[in-house]
């Protein structure tokens, strides 16, 4: 992965092309021996701002001649089901060697004109958002945040739970945006940006880029670094279920990615959830049965998803304090965990590790098992 | 209330055609399939639920308000006047969700009302659909 954040003077994809020299050096790979090559965008693609990641990295890497090439898209569940696909192919002997990119980089260091009212337009029914204020996630995490505290008592210092322990791990991370520890009265008064959400509530934006080589165990094992697993999967598109913010495809998704790994809950010792918001962490652990519907406020409350607490959770800041790398922003750290090498937060038990990814406004859901080579 | 040039329009396109003509005059319109009945509101000419083909039909606009979020920081300068506005996601008596802007005080809108669609006429351009008090 590249620098992350504030990181200016080069495109999205100029940071996937980084993204992918890294991972070939921390591989020991060379560039002829990937084979494979599942592309993914963020903010940059969705809004159509210059040099975004596109079908054009192909020939950014000088790459020719691969065996399997595709520009994947169910937004935030996106990098999971690239290392799905990338999984299957190497397990088919379609490929060899599939490296999966993410990249991004919709911060500017100074703000062309138009800056801020980018906005995704859309055409017939789907042009609708804009024209409405509904112009960013936040507005709609918002609305179902609401609902959950309407239906099930949910509070906002049961999010401020979330936004403080999820902190508390970030401090520890050299990559993490926000390092500075907060508490429940800290992200009580931050500012407010779509009422129930305050600031705090809210993921960083990042620029950056993150690539990870998907290969056959075999030829991990004879690599630079210690191999990560994929023991299971599954993905849940609720699309436009009416319910679907409050009970999210997480709950398909993950029971399929436990069978697959031959895993129960009690099994997992770290969990990577996708958290746009802190809402997004709460409903996505009470959708993979951490509690009972409705009980994730008081139940992820009391540091337990925090450093020493008995649920450790996006561990290196997740997307709310970490860096905001889509659905690559977990699976980095699930790979940095189980490998062992994440530091002073090194969690001591790291042999298995739930990692979800979510799309949209929840419309898309992914998730991964992925397990240390044991 | 007037046009603000900054405010993003709505893009009509041929399938959605008859929503827009029927928009510049005030009237809310659903598509309605012949062939089983449902109501819906995709903007595609295809009901989602047989794959018959729809015809846009009258709709009082009225709607259950499910949820709500009132937008208090905007970096769009169309909607920074506006500032707070309450955005609410309101099922139809005829069944389909939609989530629009709030025309009135955020303060006043609440889970379980009741709300209407009108429309924000923008002269040449689309109109925009908002909910109202009923
Ligand atoms: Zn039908």
């Amino acid at each position: 992965m590249t620098d992350m954040g504030r990181v200016y003077g080069q495109s999205a994809m100029d940071f996937a092309v980084q993204a992918v020299a890294l991972a070939l050096d921390d591989s020991g790979l060379d560039k002829n021996d990937i084979d494979g090559l599942l592309i993914s965008g963020g903010l940059c693609s969705y809004l159509n701002m210059s040099d975004a990641v596109s079908m054009h990295l192909q020939k950014a890497l000088g790459m020719q001649d691969l065996k399997l090439v595709n520009e994947m898209n169910a937004y935030g569940a996106t990098a999971a089901s690239m290392l799905q696909y990338a999984a299957l192919t190497c397990a088919s002997g379609q490929t060899d060697a599939v490296v999966c990119v993410f990249a991004d980089a919709p911060l500017q260091e100074n703000p062309t004109a138009g800056y801020g009212t980018a906005i995704n337009v859309g055409t017939g029914i789907e042009s609708l958002n804009g024209p409405s204020g509904i112009l960013n996630a936040a507005t709609q995490f918002a609305m179902a945040a609401r609902q959950h505290m309407e239906e099930y008592g949910t509070t906002s210092e049961h999010l401020a739970e979330i936004a403080v322990a999820t902190r508390a791990w970030a401090t520890m991370n050299p990559f993490a945006q926000k390092r500075d520890p907060i508490t429940v009265t800290d992200h009580q008064e931050s500012r407010m940006i779509a009422d129930p959400l305050h600031l705090l509530d809210c993921c960083v934006v990042s620029n950056g880029g993150i690539a990870v080589i998907v290969t056959s165990l075999e030829r991990a094992r004879d690599l630079k670094q210690p191999p990560v697993r994929i023991l299971g999967w599954g993905q849940g598109h609720p699309g436009d279920r009416d319910d679907r913010m409050i009970h999210t495809g997480a709950r398909m998704s993950g029971l399929q990615a436990l069978q697959m790994a031959g895993a129960e809950l009690d099994d997992i010792d770290i969990r990577q959830i996708y958290d746009c918001f802190t809402y997004t962490t709460l409903v996505t652990l009470e959708d993979y049965g951490y509690c009972a519907k409705g009980e994730g406020g008081e139940a992820f409350s009391n540091g337990r998803l925090g450093p020493g607490g008995d649920l450790p959770t996006n561990t290196g800041g997740g997307q709310l304090s970490g860096y905001y790398m889509w659905g690559m922003t977990p699976i980095s750290e699930a790979i940095i965990q189980t490998r062992g090498q994440a530091g002073e937060r090194q969690v001591p038990k790291h042999d298995l590790t739930l990692v979800s990814g979510n799309g949209g406004a929840l419309q898309y859901h992914a998730s991964l098992v992925l397990g240390a080579d044991i | 209330m007037p046009r603000d040039e900054k405010r993003p329009t709505p893009i009509r396109t041929d399938g959605t055609a008859g929503f827009f003509d029927a928009a510049k005059h005030g009237e809310f319109m659903l598509q309605h399939c012949g062939n089983c009945d449902q109501f819906s509101f995709t903007g595609y000419r295809y009901c989602p639920n047989c794959y018959a083909k729809t015809e846009w039909r009258h709709s009082d606009g009225i709607a259950t308000v499910k949820s709500f979020a009132v937008v208090t920081e905007s970096s769009h300068d169309g909607f920074k006047k506006l500032l707070p506005y309450a955005v609410a996601t309101a099922v139809l008596g005829e069944g389909p969700t939609l989530s629009l802007r709030y025309d009135g005080e955020a303060g006043n809108i609440a889970i379980g009302q009741n709300v209407k669609v009108a429309f924000q006429d923008n002269g040449p351009d689309e109109a925009t659909p908002v909910w109202v008090a009923l």
